[in-house]
This record gives C-alpha cells, sequence and structure tokens, in this order.
C-alpha cells in the first residue's frame, strides 16, 4: 500500500479505515512525519483543490477534515519535535446572549482541518469569560461570532475588555455571523471578518503570515 | 379568499411526514431544559428520560385537538384595521430585524436608526401590503438590551396595523413587550376586543427548547398573545438536508413547543411559523432565494394544516443584492408557491440580500408583487354571467363587446389586473414617462406615501404609562 491510499481515504472521508491505514504504513516503517506530511495533510490539499475548483462543496470538505483530524489523533503519539507543530492557536466562541452556534462549529472544524488548534469556547460565552481563556490559553487568534443583530455589540464589548485587561495586542480577532460586515468589523476594531468558514480559514492563515 | 390550489404534497405524503414527525416525539423527544416544565410535561402524559421529553401521540392528539380551537383569529390594530384569519385566508407581513437598510437618498447600505424604523411603519400604513408590519429593522441607536421592547413600543405607536412583533429570546424583554400588549388593549379596551398584534419565539434545530427560551414563553404565553412558533432548521446543518426530512423535523419541533405551551397556557393562538431554509453549500451562508425556500413553505403549509394550525412562512425572499430581474423571480416562485398552497401567512416583505437588508423601495415593489399574486389567488368565477354568452351573442348580433355593459361591469369589478406601480403601456409612452425602471419609481413613491401618512397620538393616559413601562425596562435592563 502506498501512501496514495491514505491521501484517497481523506479525499473520500473514510473515516471508518483511515486508523487501519496509518498503521499499516507505521507497522511498514513509514516515517510518522512522511505520513502526516504526504498523506494527510496532502488529502487535505487534494481537498482543498477540490474544493476551489467547484466539485466539493462544505459537507465533503468537513467531512475530510473530520478523516484528517482522526488521523492525526491516532499518529500523534508517534509524532515528535516540530512534525505535530499545530499552525496556530485559535479561540472561538458565541458571544453573550446568542445561542447559535452552526457558523461557530463551521470555523472550528475548518481550522481543525487546516492544522490549526482550537479552543472551542461554546455559546452565550460572558465577556470575563472571553478574557479568561484568552488568558489562560494565550492564543493567537480570537473568534467571535454573532448571528443576532442585537448580540452584535458584545463584540465591541469582547474588544474593549481585553484592551482593559492589557491583553488585545497579543491576539489578532476575526469576527463573523451573518449580520457581522467588514464595516462593522472596522467600526469596533476588530483585526478581520469572513462572510464564510472558509474565509476564516484563509484569514487565520494570513494572521499567521501563511 | 385563499383557495389551497396547489398540493406539492400528496395527502399519503403528508401523513408519512406527520408520522415520521410522531416517531421524532416518541422516540428522540426534545429536549426541554426546564425541570419544572418536564415534570409538567410528565403530568400530561410526557416520559422524560434525562433533559430529553417524549411526546406520545395521545399527547399530540391532544395538543392539536386543542390548536384546532384556536385557528379563526381577527387582530385589529388601534385605529381600527380589521384583519381575518382562517384556514381560508392568506395575509402578509414584513420581514423582521434586519441588520441594515439602503438609504433611500444615497442608495448606500447602512446601519438603520429609529427614524428609519419610524418611516417603515408610516410607509407600510399607506401601502395595501402587507396588513401587518413587522419590525422590519434593528435600529442601531437604541440599546441592545432594550432594542426589542422598544421595536414593539413604535410599532404600537406608528403603525396603523396591527402588529407582528419581533422574534423574542429574551424573557427580560419578554415581560416588558407582554405589559405593552396589555397596556394597549386595556386602553382600547372599549372600542377593540380583538388581540392588537403577535410575537414570535423560535425553539432551537434540532429539537431543543432552551431555558431562556421557555422563560421567554412563561411570559408570553402565560398573557395569551398570539404567537408563531419559528423553527428555523437549515438543511444539511442543523436539519437532514432532504426536504422530507426537513419538514417532519419542523412538523415535530412545532408540536413539541406547542405541547409546552400548552401545559402553560393551553388558550394561546399558535401559528406554524415554518422557517425552513437553505444555505449555500460552498459557503455555509445561508441564502433565501432557492426554490427549495419555497417548496418547503408551501409544504409547510399543507403540514399546518393538516394538524389544524394556521401557517406563517417564508415567501417574498431573495438572495439578490438589488433590484433586478433575479430579485423578482425569486421573490415571485418564493412568494407564490406557498400561497396557492394555502398559506396563511407569507412573510418576507421588504428584504433583500437574503433577509440582511431592508429597503424602502422594496416595501413598495413588494406590496405590487403580492397584489399579482392576490389576483392569481383570487382565481376564475365561473358562472352563467362570467361564462359571457349573452355578451357573445350581442357581438354576434353586431353590438361591440368593448362597450357593453358586461364588459364595464367585470373591468369595474376587478377581472383584469390594474399595476399600481408596474408599467403597463407600451415603449413609447415609457419613454416618455421618463425611461424609469422599477426602483426609480417606487423610490419616488416612497417619499409621497411616507409624506401622506398622518401620525395618530396616544391617548394621554397611554402615553404616560407606555413611557413608564419604556422607563422601567430601561432602568432594569440597561447596565
Amino acid at each position: 500500500m502506498g501512501l496514495e491510499q491514505l491521501v484517497a481515504c481523506v479525499v473520500e472521508a473514510d473515516m471508518d479505515n483511515v486508523e487501519d491505514m496509518i498503521k499499516k504504513e507505521l507497522d511498514a516503517g513509514t516515517d510518522p512525519a512522511v505520513i502526516l506530511k504526504d498523506g494527510l495533510i496532502n488529502g487535505m490539499d487534494v481537498v482543498g483543490e477540490q474544493f476551489e475548483s467547484g466539485d466539493f462543496f462544505l459537507p465533503e470538505m468537513l467531512a475530510a477534515a473530520l478523516t484528517m483530524k482522526a488521523g492525526v489523533e491516532y499518529l500523534k503519539s508517534h509524532l515528535v519535535g516540530d512534525s505535530n507543530e499545530s499552525a496556530g492557536t485559535v479561540i472561538v466562541g458565541t458571544v453573550e446572549g446568542d445561542i447559535h452556534d452552526i457558523g461557530k462549529n463551521l470555523v472550528t472544524m475548518m481550522l481543525e482541518g487546516a492544522g490549526f488548534e482550537v479552543y472551542d469556547v461554546g455559546i452565550d460565552v460572558a465577556t470575563e469569560d472571553f478574557v479568561k481563556a484568552v488568558k489562560e490559553k494565550n492564543p493567537q487568534i480570537l473568534g467571535l461570532s454573532s448571528l443576532l443583530t442585537n448580540t452584535m455589540p458584545s463584540i465591541k464589548t469582547v474588544i474593549a475588555a481585553l484592551k482593559e485587561a492589557g491583553l488585545r495586542e497579543q491576539v489578532k480577532i476575526m469576527i463573523g455571523g451573518a449580520p457581522v460586515t467588514q464595516e462593522f468589523a472596522d467600526d469596533v476594531g476588530a483585526d478581520g471578518y469572513a462572510s464564510d468558514a472558509a474565509g476564516a480559514v484563509a484569514l487565520a492563515r494570513g494572521f499567521m503570515g501563511n | 379568499m385563499a383557495r389551497s390550489i396547489l398540493k406539492v404534497l400528496s395527502d399519503e405524503e403528508v401523513q408519512r411526514i406527520h408520522e415520521t414527525s410522531l416517531k421524532i416525539l416518541q422516540e428522540f423527544g426534545a429536549k426541554i431544559d426546564d425541570e419544572d416544565l418536564r415534570n409538567d410535561l410528565v403530568d400530561l402524559g410526557c416520559s422524560v428520560e434525562g433533559d430529553r421529553v417524549k411526546i406520545p401521540a395521545d399527547v399530540v392528539e391532544k395538543v392539536v385537538e386543542n390548536v384546532k380551537k384556536h385557528n379563526h383569529l381577527t387582530f385589529t390594530s388601534r385605529t381600527g384595521y380589521t384583519v381575518e384569519m382562517n384556514p381560508d385566508t392568506t395575509v402578509t407581513h414584513t420581514a423582521g430585524g434586519l441588520p441594515d437598510i439602503i438609504d433611500l437618498e444615497t442608495g448606500a447600505k447602512r446601519r438603520p436608526l429609529t427614524e428609519d424604523f419610524i418611516a417603515s411603519m408610516r410607509l407600510i400604513n399607506q401601502l395595501e401590503y402587507p396588513e401587518f408590519p413587522c419590525a422590519l429593522v434593528y435600529p442601531d441607536d437604541v440599546p441592545s438590551q432594550i432594542n426589542q421592547v422598544k421595536q414593539v413600543e413604535l410599532m404600537f405607536r406608528y403603525s396603523k396595523k396591527p402588529i407582528y412583533s419581533p422574534g423574542i429570546s429574551s424573557p427580560g424583554e419578554a415581560k416588558f413587550i407582554a405589559s405593552l400588549f396589555k397596556a394597549f388593549e386595556e386602553s382600547y379596551k372599549d372600542e377593540i376586543k380583538n388581540p392588537m398584534g403577535n410575537v414570535c419565539i423560535s425553539p432551537e434545530s434540532p429539537l431543543h427548547i432552551p431555558q431562556v427560551i421557555t422563560d421567554t414563553m412563561k411570559e408570553i404565553i402565560s398573557a395569551g398573545i398570539a404567537t408563531s412558533i419559528l423553527s428555523a432548521p437549515v438543511g444539511g446543518m442543523t436539519g437532514p438536508l432532504t426536504l422530507a426530512g426537513g419538514l417532519a423535523q419542523v412538523n415535530a419541533e412545532m408540536i413539541a413547543f406547542a405541547t409546552v405551551c400548552y401545559v402553560i397556557n393551553p388558550e394561546t393562538p399558535l401559528f406554524y411559523g415554518s422557517r425552513l431554509f437553505y444555505a449555500n453549500m460552498k459557503t455555509g451562508c445561508t441564502i433565501m432565494g432557492l426554490p427549495e425556500t419555497g417548496l418547503a413553505s408551501a409544504a409547510a403549509a399543507q403540514m399546518a394544516a393538516y394538524n389544524g394550525f394556521l401557517s406563517d412562512v417564508f415567501g417574498l425572499c431573495n438572495t439578490s443584492c438589488t433590484y433586478d430581474v433575479q430579485s423578482g423571480y425569486e421573490k415571485a416562485i418564493n412568494g407564490l408557491v406557498p400561497a396557492l398552497a394555502g398559506a396563511s401567512w407569507i412573510s418576507g416583505f421588504g428584504s433583500m440580500a437574503s433577509l440582511m437588508v431592508a429597503s424602502y423601495e422594496a416595501l413598495v415593489i413588494d406590496s405590487e408583487i403580492f397584489s399579482l399574486m392576490k389576483r392569481v389567488l383570487d382565481g376564475i368565477t365561473v358562472n352563467d354571467d362570467t361564462l359571457g354568452l349573452d355578451v357573445l351573442h350581442s357581438a354576434i348580433e353586431g353590438s361591440m363587446i368593448l362597450a357593453h355593459p358586461h364588459t364595464i361591469k367585470h373591468l369595474r369589478s376587478g377581472e383584469l389586473f390594474k399595476p399600481d406601480l408596474g408599467f403597463n403601456s407600451v415603449w413609447s409612452d415609457w419613454v416618455k414617462d421618463g425611461s424609469k425602471d422599477i426602483q426609480t419609481v417606487a423610490r419616488e413613491r416612497v417619499r409621497e406615501l411616507i409624506e401622506k401618512d398622518e401620525i395618530v397620538p396616544l391617548p394621554d393616559d397611554l402615553e404616560k404609562e407606555v413611557n413608564e413601562i419604556m422607563a422601567e425596562a430601561t432602568k432594569e435592563l440597561v447596565k
């Protein structure tokens, strides 16, 4: 078996067989870092190309990302040093008063698929809890989501609270949600806005200099 | 007026979807955070596993029978505008809670202010449709903690039509909204015996009624305020991608919500507010112009009718961000299909860009679009007179059909649609009139209509009471 089969496994989101395939490669003596790079990551690159060309849609993309995540989890203990390094750390959450989570969950899964370490702090998250999470996890990026027009002001409140806590400069803030716009992001002093989950990944990569 | 001319589901398919909903309710149940309510539901005959309440068929039957008792309603505004709703009527309301508006002067998108909210109410007063304004926009200059209370206050103040209040998800605001309803209905109780409006509340999909929502329900449903249950799964995200699966889920969520309402206050009228919709599966962003929006709304109208509810569905919704052909065909398809299927309430008026942007011009254009639909819904009257044998005979005998009393009589009675806004002549006339497109004509009409609307002040004692409620709401909610 060659790594092309593992690539196909990610592309086809064959969650049931991903661990077996990785195990066989490990048993055959393939370097875990090579399995990660040429198998799993390469599989997601193919998925990304299919998505860009219009052949794949969000469900296929997410299913592949979940398969890759399962593969990485399995492979993790075999990886050493830099080969297990994440693309960056992100905290995501839906702001206070808002219990919607689809957009946030999509962003979380897409970021994880892109190799970010993501801490999802949930929905209806109080401002002080965002501040606490930033203090504790020290992420490079904070993602704030709001679906309701009346909860959008909470985004501004979180940004103000981070400033007051002296944490604003150490984290890039990206915001999103159906009623959120670039103009709003500019108004409240966020570092970026994305209209969809794929845009959020591109934004996060940009923040990390990739 | 409404006649269910169109069936997008056969009777057998309706029944099969309903049976699937029963299975969902019995086997999966609904997650209900509130422990006291869970206990009340057990007393009603439900069973509980953890925080999930399983609803058996006999309880569903009891709840549905009760819903049917409240499906003939009359709403009257404080100025006397009256709307009848029953299983044979189709009426309309605007979209609600849109975060942006197109500026009438500049054409640019911007955040709406209180003055936009008031102007939209005054414009709707002067339009034939919709019969109900919703809180079209979120005024950006009002604190978010009391924004919905303020919206309801402004609607009662400025609307001459009964109101369709915003979707409420905060018990704190719900309390003051219930107080406003009480204050207005008490103040006019000698002249007006009917409710002055409704509110809407949304469960979470799939099958979850969170604590914050049941707390809101306790304020609104206990007060007996007619409520649209807005069940809004997104196909492929918070519900099955398939329309049949989404419809079964919506139906189950409606019944679960109605069951909770039954134990809070069985006398509250409920509407089957299906908001089943879909996303662009490339981006995950929900878009409203898909034909599935209209198809799902039509099917929901059939499901509602099957269970004896009045329905409340999407309608004049689009994805288009301008006043173009795409906007027209999306609104026409998504409005007409559910209207033909007998939907009780058609929504979406005044919206564009997938319910994210409000527009004054769109309000005026949508009134015209629905006038066309109304003509289609009115259908064709077939009787001895309309069959016109006499007029045909006279023509054969040599008289003019054009000047015949039969022609004049039926022209006057509305046999042929006469547009109020749209162009209905020939190219040379269009050029002579300035070669205007529909947006330009609508914009001119907006100014004219708002100017025409006269504000009716509140009686002094009500003015005082409303100000007190708003002051108290501000004190309690704005920190």
